[in-house]
């Protein structure tokens, strides 16, 4: 497995909100690195940097985190990644040091190649349920990505993650996991006819509403209204309950 | 029309609609979505009308998914009625929906299909929307054909399982017809 390399650099562990905005403005992100039993470390790295290693690797790929410092190469798993919800920036990442025998949990990305026979002629479609899967494995037998052929899936197949055939080392964490599903395509029915009718229907409750309201107001004018008059009732309550 | 079957309380305060959304600002299901721009609150018939319109664009394949639900409801005084005497009567349900909430999510259709199906439904909702695909989002890695080529992918296990089987049948199937055939021959030479 080929890491991404990120250049990183270490920062002060406090910083003010206004610090890691200026930081921000200036395309860097503001990062940590978990490692065990010690304390974490502050790091500051390349927004463009990180975006086109996650591209590669998916939240919970390793990462090799080159210090600017120049004091080596520590390796990294992307634990948690935060972006703006609206316009998809970056705004923290979070590492966890790892070590290349170290056998750690992580999600990798799942490539599904081909297209199965009956998605072709159209009777049939892929619907992709998840785009990885968690393996337990050594870092250093950790795959980039698993790929896997879904051209001799037939139409009701479900490949789930215990299907697929993972490299030496790799155990599947969720056997049962959907990876990807190939079902009978739906025909939605375009229902014009009695949508009409609905329009027509409220129509005419709206007419007795009005009817009615009207009925009720020349009631309240001239004598009590009868005691079915819901409409009666209802402007009764509404104007008279404080008073 | 979307509503909740039965609720706590049948009347609620009308709360508000800061920041940004907190969860299912994501593609979860799909391969193509909309999200919403502005906040809002979303009328059932709102969703149906979007849903529909989707649904007319696609007519054929593809999945729908609908991530929000009206389950707040909003209550109206009756016309030329004076304040006073208590909330208003029960009017619709809404959804509640924060900048970047996904509100549809759409798979098995091709993007353009997708495209053009989120633009119309986009139309039906008193809020500003984007398009959106699973590479928009800074999580996703890129697993394109290019780059799958060099992997040699290997077919799930159960394909194989499934080849071997009917390999093995059709070898019976053969050795079967075989001696089907053999059999009328060995009759005639007795007579």
């Amino acid at each position: 497995m080929r890491y991404p390399i990120l250049n990183v650099e270490e920062r002060e562990p406090r910083v003010s909100a206004g610090a890691l905005k200026r930081l921000r403005r200036e395309g860097k992100l503001p990062a940590v690195l978990s490692r065990a039993g010690r304390e974490p470390v502050p790091l500051t790295l390349g927004r463009d940097e990180l975006a086109a290693a996650v591209h590669k690797t998916g939240v919970g790929g390793i990462m090799a985190l080159r210090d600017a410092s120049g004091d080596g190469e520590r390796l990294g798993m992307l634990k948690e990644l935060q972006w703006h919800p609206v316009s998809k920036q970056i705004l923290h990442a979070a590492f966890q040091e790892v070590r290349q025998d170290q056998v750690v949990t992580t999600r990798v990305p799942v490539a599904l190649v081909g297209e199965p026979e009956s998605v072709a002629d159209k009777t049939g479609q892929l619907i992709r349920s998840s785009e990885s899967i968690e393996l337990h494995a050594r870092v250093l037998s950790l795959p980039d990505k698993v790929a896997v052929d879904v051209s001799g899936l037939e139409l009701g197949d479900v490949l789930t993650a215990g299907d697929l055939q993972l490299p030496e080392g790799c155990e599947c964490v969720q056997p049962s996991a959907v990876l990807c599903s190939v079902t009978t395509p739906t025909v939605h029915e375009i229902e014009e006819p009695e949508a009409a009718e609905e329009l027509e229907l409220e129509g005419e409750v709206a007419a007795e509403g009005e009817e009615a309201a009207e009925e009720g107001d020349e009631k309240k004018e001239g004598e009590a209204p009868e005691a079915g008059d819901k409409a009666g009732e209802k402007s009764r309550d509404g104007a008279g309950k404080r008073s | 029309m979307l509503m909740p079957k039965r609720t706590k309380w049948r009347k609620v305060s009308r709360g508000r609609m800061q920041g940004k959304a907190k969860g299912a600002s994501k593609l979860d299901f799909g391969d193509y979505g909309i999200q919403a721009l502005e906040p809002a609150w979303v009328t059932n018939r709102q969703i149906e009308a979007a849903r529909i319109a989707m649904t007319r664009h696609v007519r054929r394949g593809g999945k729908v998914w609908i991530r929000i639900f009206p389950d707040k409801p909003f209550t109206k005084k009756p016309a030329e009625t004076r304040m006073g005497s208590g909330k208003g009567s029960v009017e619709g349900w809404v959804a509640v929906v924060k900048p970047g909430r996904i509100l549809f999510e759409m798979a098995g259709v091709p993007e353009e299909t997708a495209r053009e199906a989120m633009r119309l439904a986009g139309h039906k909702l008193p809020i500003g929307t984007k398009f959106v695909t699973r590479a928009d989002f800074p999580d996703h890695a890129e697993t394109s054909e290019a780059q799958q080529e060099a992997e040699e992918p290997k077919p799930p296990k159960f394909v194989l399982e499934r080849a071997v089987r009917r390999e093995q049948e059709a070898a019976q199937q053969q050795a079967e017809a075989a001696q089907e055939a053999d059999e009328p021959q060995g009759g005639d030479e007795e007579k």
